[in-house]
């Protein structure tokens, strides 16, 4: 289930907690894990490519 | 539409992953002979059958918005790292599934001692190719089992979900038996690719629904959301492209090939 990067689970969860307070505090907080979850991939992706192989 | 892609996700995910399980069997019935293969088979698909039927309503026992927000946290799970290692095989940070350079090498590692009386072996119980087949089929079985049990719970349809994935398991027994080869010619990191923007889509919707998020225009949003995941993944390919491309000082060479390997061997599978 939580795969080769358990970052990224941890990330899934952190991402809905936030667009939930977010949401709970009367913000428009449907882009908040969209943003969230794109930042880490991007992040998890980057790492895990080694530069000028 | 949201019926449709749920379809598509579950019938690909089954397919990608039965199509891996099935050049365990191959490679093990091979060397091995049908007999104990086959109860392998089956007694995977009874234990899989077993935690769909037990998973399944279990889940739909919680509350509506509880059960959003799990089935979207093991949806953003699965699909998060389904779609990881798509975009690193794209790119050839992680290598290409090989169908079958996997069958060449599962046959020499399956294969019986010399001195072993294969006829025998074939039509005994054999444990060693019980384990080997029931292990290939449950293991690659088990994620595709979770997927219909959320999926199944989200859509509240499970008969479409358990069916979507059913079709694609003999769609690809059926392709196995024809060729009787491994099914190397499937765009398997393809088809992965899709899979994982779309688990990541629904899990992306329905957890934030879960924790109280309300979606402007609604159902129309999983598109926009397909595609804006879509999107990233062709920006992700292309930075990874010009970063493979820049030469790299000696230290951080070797700071980023260990994240590589690492996240590499732990991840043999999928």
């Amino acid at each position: 289930m939580i795969g080769d990067d358990w970052r990224l689970a941890v990330g899934a969860a952190g991402a809905l907690a936030v667009a939930g307070v977010a949401a709970h505090a009367g913000v428009s907080a449907w882009w908040v894990s969209p943003a969230i979850l794109a930042t880490l991939l991007g992040l998890s992706v980057t790492r895990a490519t080694p530069r000028g192989s | 539409m949201r019926t449709v892609i749920l379809v598509a996700a579950t019938a690909l995910a089954c397919a990608v992953e039965m199509v891996e399980a099935l050049t365990i069997v191959l490679a093990a019935a091979f060397t091995r002979g049908w007999h104990s293969v086959r109860i392998g088979i089956v007694a995977a698909l009874v234990v899989l059958a077993a935690v769909v039927a037990l998973l399944g309503p279990a889940l739909t026992l919680l509350p509506l918005e509880t059960l959003r927000v799990v089935v979207g946290f093991l949806l953003l799970t699965l699909g998060l790292q389904w779609l990881r290692k798509a975009l690193l095989r794209t790119v050839g940070v992680i290598p290409l599934h090989d169908e079958e350079k996997i069958f060449e090498r599962d046959v020499k590692e399956f294969a019986l001692p010399a001195t072993a009386d294969a006829e025998a072996v074939r039509h005994r119980f054999d444990p060693y190719a019980f384990t080997l087949s029931f292990k290939g089929v449950f293991l690659e079985g088990l994620e595709v089992a979770f997927i219909v049990v959320t999926i199944g719970a989200a859509h509240k349809d499970f008969p479409l979900a358990i069916f979507s994935a059913l079709a694609a398991l003999v769609l690809v027994a059926i392709a196995g038996v024809i060729v009787h080869r491994p099914l190397s010619q499937v765009p398997e990191n393809t088809m992965k690719l899709v899979v994982g923007l779309m688990l990541v889509t629904f899990g992306t919707f329905w957890g934030a629904e879960g924790v109280g998020v309300h979606w402007p225009g609604s159902d129309v949003m999983i598109l926009a959301i397909l595609a804006f995941y879509g999107v990233l993944s062709f920006v992700l390919v292309e930075v990874m492209r010009r970063r493979t491309r820049r030469p790299l000082a000696a230290p951080e060479m070797g700071a980023a090939l260990t994240a590589s390997a690492s996240s590499d061997a732990s991840g043999t599978t999928s």
